[in-house]
């Protein structure tokens, strides 16, 4: 894949604990082009989150990246200095996280905020950074912006705090936007609005989008691809209508099952018998087995290979669905 | 979609009414600076909202932060005290009641907390926080207690042996599991749950709507339910309710108000709930709302969805406050699209709705 700007191979990311090894991502792969929006879903302790910070190289202590490559625009993320690192960081690929308010810092103004990365990656002098960062409040959708750059962040809402974050994202001109679920704090009409904020502005600068989220109805909107991940792994992988509309893989057939879908209120849910594997003690063969309903005894005797079935679809499982 | 009309509705009609909400008000007074003028500010949580709730219904109370649900919710369980207004439960006030009286009506209202990792006492066995209303009301006393306890482990799914536990030894979905147990543990008539599983994983979210679906019909149970996701509120609830900055826009049962939306917020709402469906969500209009809701400290005059509607029809939108009205049999809106009170005709979408109206 020659067009990849993002292609994560084989990641093993694994925090050492005292008496024991948590595996979080356990050999993840996959790719990103340049101006696609791809979603990893999964359920919390997936190892989705890990495996996005692993690619900043921003795994906090004492977790760390044991083997795999991450090739970002053919160049191996993980031989490069921190130095570098930190010029690559907020710069050319930048991240959106989860909840807003933690993530701004209450000291400054919103201008400020956004204005310091202008400053620091784009060398700008105070004033055109101030006059760059109202230009990327408005692009975000934030109304009467010239007045906002002089808020804090707590005089904002959720979704204006949102906006901020993005739009700190966005100040560098990022070729990468990894979003670690950034609109589960938010009302439906929001994060609606974000998710077609993000659509507008990946068509209107050809970014590629990494966007982490547990919801499914979010990569439905929002993505073109998606990666099903479940302890550490991979599960399945491809195009989002047809991960969604015909999954292979069991999991992602269970985690569908599992949610309320309009218009049909009377199906009843169909939960996901037991709980996820302990990451620090990961049954061997396929991790989903002790709780998939096809599984047969080949699927705990060995690793199971995630298989490449053509356009861009790959699965992981002994006995997919057809 | 949904199949037909809902034959259950006259018959609806003739269960008694278990808890009536009128006018309800509740301002939280806003401290002002020593130099400030005028009136004192308050946050407008809820503006005078009205509806009732049927013996063994569920009705959903659904929109966005800060429009006043929860606010609702807390007054229906007497946790704060309203501004103005009457809530009746069984035809009586609950409203300046005798202490006897007050702990017989807590009794038999009980809530599901929304957080299953701050609303349990980590320092209590789960048998204990289950059994803690029962101590506080005086109810199964002695080795009785012991055996509701397991009783009620049991019911929610967790087996008997875990009453020893803490709460940090079990799952989100597991401590749910016990928040429900502590509610069912005086044979509550009614329950509130707040947003029961906005901060659960899939799965777990699944195994707790079907545990709810189950224990309130075999108890027969009375739910309000509080969320902001209309897919939950689909498959639990009998009827919905739609508030907006502390008023309610509309009313209608679960079916008329997925099949046939009728006020623009509740479109937008509707238009707006991630699904998994890909077909879906290629076919279904999406509408998105501009700007964000305004301040309940000084909402928008008249209709206070104006400032964000879609289909804003005039000054009368600015001007008037629409009342909320019966437009189709059982189903309730405030909107002047319906109100009649322009020359406008029809709301946008009526005549593709018109072919289903009975």
């Amino acid at each position: 894949m020659s067009d990849a700007l993002l292609e994560v191979d084989d990641l093993h990311t694994h925090f050492h604990l005292k008496n024991k090894t948590v595996r979080a991502v356990n050999g993840v792969s996959f790719a990103i082009k340049r101006g696609e929006i791809v979603g990893i879903a999964g359920e919390s302790g997936a190892g989705k989150s890990v495996a996005c910070l692993s690619i900043l190289r921003l795994v906090p202590s004492p977790g760390r990246i044991e083997r795999g490559r991450i090739l970002f625009s053919g160049e191996d993320l993980l031989t490069k200095s921190e130095r570098q690192m930190r010029d690559l960081r907020g710069q050319t690929v930048s991240m959106v996280f989860e909840d807003p308010l933690n993530s701004l810092d209450p000291a400054y103004t919103v201008g400020s905020l956004i204005g310091e990365a202008l400053i620091l990656h784009k060398g700008l002098s105070k004033r055109a950074a101030r006059t760059k960062a109202g230009e990327l409040l408005r692009l975000v959708g934030i109304p009467d912006p010239e007045r906002r750059l002089d808020n804090y962040a707590h005089e904002l809402s959720g979704g204006m705090q949102q906006r901020v974050m993005i739009a700190i994202a966005l100040s560098c001109d990022p070729a990468l936007l990894i979003a670690d679920n950034p609109t589960t704090a938010l009302d439906v009409t929001i994060q609606i609005q974000i998710l077609d904020l993000v659509k507008q502005l990946r068509d209107r600068l050809g970014m590629g989008v990494l966007w982490i989220t547990h919801d499914l109805g979010v990569v439905a909107k929002l993505c073109d691809r998606v990666v099903i991940m479940y302890a550490g792994e991979v599960m399945e992988q491809g195009r989002v209508y047809d991960v969604l509309k015909h999954p292979r893989h069991p999991y992602t057939r269970r985690l569908i099952d599992a949610l309320p879908k309009l218009g049909r209120p009377d199906q009843r849910l169909m939960p996901i018998e037991g709980r996820p594997p302990d990451p620090a003690n990961l049954p061997g063969g396929c991790p989903f087995a002790p709780r998939c309903h096809r599984a047969r005894p080949e699927c705990e005797a060995g690793d199971v290979p995630l298989v490449e079935t053509g356009d861009g679809r790959a699965v992981r499982c002994l006995f997919p669905e057809a | 979609m949904t199949p037909a009309a809902p034959p259950e509705l006259p018959k609806l009609l003739e269960v008694p009414i278990l808890l009536e909400v009128k006018n309800l008000v509740k301002h939280f007074p806003v401290r002002r600076g020593f130099w400030a003028s005028g009136p004192p500010a308050a946050v407008r949580a809820v503006d005078g909202i009205s509806f009732d709730i049927r013996r063994g219904e569920t009705v959903g109370l659904v929109g966005e932060s800060g429009c006043g649900k929860t606010t609702t919710g807390r007054m229906i369980m007497k946790l704060i005290t309203p501004t103005s207004g009457e809530i009746r439960f069984e035809g009586k006030s609950i409203g300046g009641i005798p202490f006897e009286e007050e702990r017989a009506y807590r009794r038999q209202v009980q809530m599901v907390f929304q957080d299953p990792y701050s609303s349990l006492n980590p320092r209590m066995t789960v048998g204990s926080i289950i059994g803690y209303p029962m101590r506080i009301q005086r109810a199964y006393p002695g080795p009785a207690r012991e055996a509701r306890i397991r009783e009620l482990l049991e019911l929610v799914g967790l087996s008997r042996y875990q009453a020893s536990w803490y709460p940090h030894e079990f799952s989100g979905g597991e401590r749910q599991r016990v928040g429900i147990a502590a509610a069912l543990a005086l044979n509550p008539k009614f329950i509130f749950c707040d947003e029961p599983v906005s901060s659960l994983d899939v799965s777990a979210q699944a195994q707790i709507l079907n545990l709810l679906k189950d224990v309130r019909r075999e108890f027969n149970l009375t739910i309000l339910i509080v969320t902001h996701n209309l897919s939950v509120v689909e498959y639990l609830s009998d009827r919905v309710v739609v508030m907006y900055l502390g008023k309610i826009v509309e009313v209608a049962s679960t079916a008329d108000l997925y099949r046939e939306t009728l006020h623009p917020y509740s479109k937008a709402l509707v238009s707006a709930i991630p699904t998994p469906d890909p077909d879906v969500e290629r076919e279904r209009e999406q509408i998105i709302l501009r700007g964000e809701i305004p301040s309940p400290l000084n909402p928008p005059t008249g209709c206070r969805f104006h400032t964000r509607c879609q289909a804003y029809i005039g000054d009368v939108c600015r001007d008037v406050e629409p009342e909320l009205r019966e437009v189709r049999p059982g189903h309730f809106t405030a909107c002047h699209l319906y109100s009649g009170l322009t020359a406008a005709p029809a709301a946008p979408g009526a005549s593709r709705a018109a072919g289903q109206l009975v």
